[in-house]
């Protein structure tokens, strides 16, 4: 059981003690004290890093409790984190990639064929999505994907029930991804995982609007799985299998790059 | 702001500065104090909300959340004004849209206000531009970008802080404003998701004001093209419909 204080900014401590009457060396002991206390936490999260504590996940609470999340996960999230968390998000782009791909192939003649160039965008997003998080270090956990014959459906009527849940899920893992790299002091990969999300939120909006269904709908993007493996999890009830044979009739499809038949030109290719 | 330069500190911080205190060989009158004071402080913080907590790692977190609730009321503002005019500006087709459009970015003001945030101003000078038929959707798709942009500068800011839960709230926001965004552009006939990353092009909200300045829009003054000033308030039921998630998780 790691130490449970929170580590608190020994610039903080020293400004506070100054507005006191404490004298000088007892301030100076106090702000020592807070700034060991900070090192040790460093520490800890260096230990997580490399697999001392590698069991825990994402683990912020969705409680709403914003002054304890960072220093909590500090001790419990770290490289291993992130390297789980680009790993799933790319396996997750692969998936994507694929059946976004299998789906275009086959539009010509069926509801989504007036949707086509909408798809093949979304599908160029994704695989620039997948190449990004590659450069990044990230290795899709399998290539090999089980999909349920219903997510294509007849006429291919099953396709944007299916987008509208994989997305979700997706802007859901990176909002996730958003929490790992915080509590992993990676910014700038915080804002990645906010751009990416947008674009995942836009899929989403669109599928429901193919359905007929008021696209925006959500006053806030939904987060209501807290783990990158709630979100496989969820995948896999809905059928899919990673690397293996899901839960429901279906096929395997192995992932590959998108033929240039089934993307579209887009902009914003690089994280900023 | 002076006042926004205080670091505040939330109730854990004030065990932790207890604990450290008990540690030490302070005299435990001396203790009592500092402690009262650091409570003082989370007292005054829980009225600002937690955001100002976030203020002690970022001097730029209240200016984050205020600008930002400045944009989400200027953007009720002119929604509302769209759907009440919904003829006369062209927007019949779209107008459930723009209604959920306008509901969420007042659960984006409500919740940004829950966390202490303060609008700048609630009076805004508008171009008559932004009115016209043909010219809505154009609006909204720049000021869309706009806000998307806004947010991930939220989300730099408040990741830096360490601030994982607020981080994440600029996140839960900026996909509602994404697809707002790719809305706008489907209904001028664009491809409505045309990037694979949101665009993340200026680095400070004032660069963001700046921009809505340039494209005329006046904050609490008159802008720079002929237009008319509009006053922030609560949106009419008419002017909102039901959407889901009305508060980050």
């Amino acid at each position: 059981m790691t130490d449970e204080r929170r580590a608190v900014d020994p610039q903080i401590v020293d400004n506070v003690l100054r507005d006191t009457q404490a004298p000088d060396p007892v301030r100076r002991v106090l702000v020592k004290r807070a700034a060991l206390g900070a090192a040790g936490m460093g520490a800890a999260a260096l230990l997580a890093a490399c697999g001392g504590s590698s069991k825990a996940k994402s683990s912020s609470s969705g409680g709403g409790s914003t002054g304890t999340t960072s220093a909590t996960s500090t001790t419990s999230s770290g490289a291993s984190d992130v390297k789980t968390l680009i790993d799933t998000a790319i396996t997750a782009e692969a998936l994507a990639v694929t059946y976004l791909s299998g789906v275009i192939e086959n539009a010509k003649g069926t509801k989504v064929e007036p949707f086509a160039k909408v798809l093949k965008a979304a599908n160029a997003e994704e695989y620039r999505h997948y190449q990004v998080l590659k450069s990044l270090g990230a290795t899709p956990l399998t290539t090999k994907f089980w999909a349920p014959d219903a997510f294509f459906g007849p006429g291919l009527s099953g396709v944007f029930p299916t987008l509208e849940v994989a997305e979700t899920l997706f802007v859901n893992a990176y909002l996730i991804g958003i929490d790992t790299f915080v509590s992993a002091g990676k910014p700038d990969y915080a804002r990645y995982a906010g751009e990416i999300l947008g674009t995942e939120a836009e899929h989403l909006a669109l599928a429901r609007y193919a359905q007929g269904k008021l696209p925006n709908n959500l006053g806030f993007m939904d987060y209501s799985v807290t783990s990158i493996d709630g979100i496989v999890s969820a995948l896999e009830g809905a059928g899919v299998g990673f690397g293996k044979q899901g839960s429901k009739p279906g096929k395997f499809y192995e992932f590959k790059a998108p033929p240039s038949s089934t993307v579209t030109s887009i902009s914003g290719k690089q994280p900023s | 702001m002076e006042h926004d330069q205080i670091a505040a500190f939330g109730a854990d911080d004030v065990a932790v500065i207890d604990n450290v205190l008990a540690d030490t060989s302070v005299p435990g009158i001396t203790r009592r104090g500092i402690v009262k004071r650091a409570a003082l402080g989370a007292v005054a913080a829980s009225a600002l909300g937690p955001v100002a907590s976030a203020m002690a790692k970022s001097d730029s977190a209240a200016t984050i959340i205020n600008t930002a609730i400045t944009a989400e009321a200027l953007a009720v503002t002119y929604l509302t004004g769209l759907i009440e005019n919904a003829s006369a500006t062209g927007v019949t087709k779209f107008v459930d849209v723009l209604k959920a459009a306008n509901a969420a970015e007042y659960d984006h003001y409500k919740v940004l206000k829950s966390l202490g945030a303060k609008p700048l101003t609630t009076k805004f000078w508008a171009p008559d531009d932004f009115f016209k038929p043909g010219h809505v959707f154009p609006t909204i798709e720049v000021a869309e970008t706009l806000f998307v942009n806004a947010y991930l500068i939220g989300t730099t800011t408040f990741a830096k802080a360490g601030k994982a839960d607020l981080a994440r709230y600029t996140g839960e926001i900026l996909g509602v404003e994404a697809e707002h965004r790719a809305l706008a552009r489907f209904a001028q006939g664009k491809l409505p998701n045309n990037l694979a990353f949101e665009s993340y092009e200026l680095h400070s909200m004032g660069a963001i004001v700046k921009a809505l300045e340039g494209a005329g829009v006046g904050f609490g003054a008159k802008g720079s093209k002929p237009g008319k000033f509009y006053e922030f308030k609560k949106p009419p039921q008419s002017a909102l419909t039901h959407i889901s998630n009305p508060a980050p998780k």
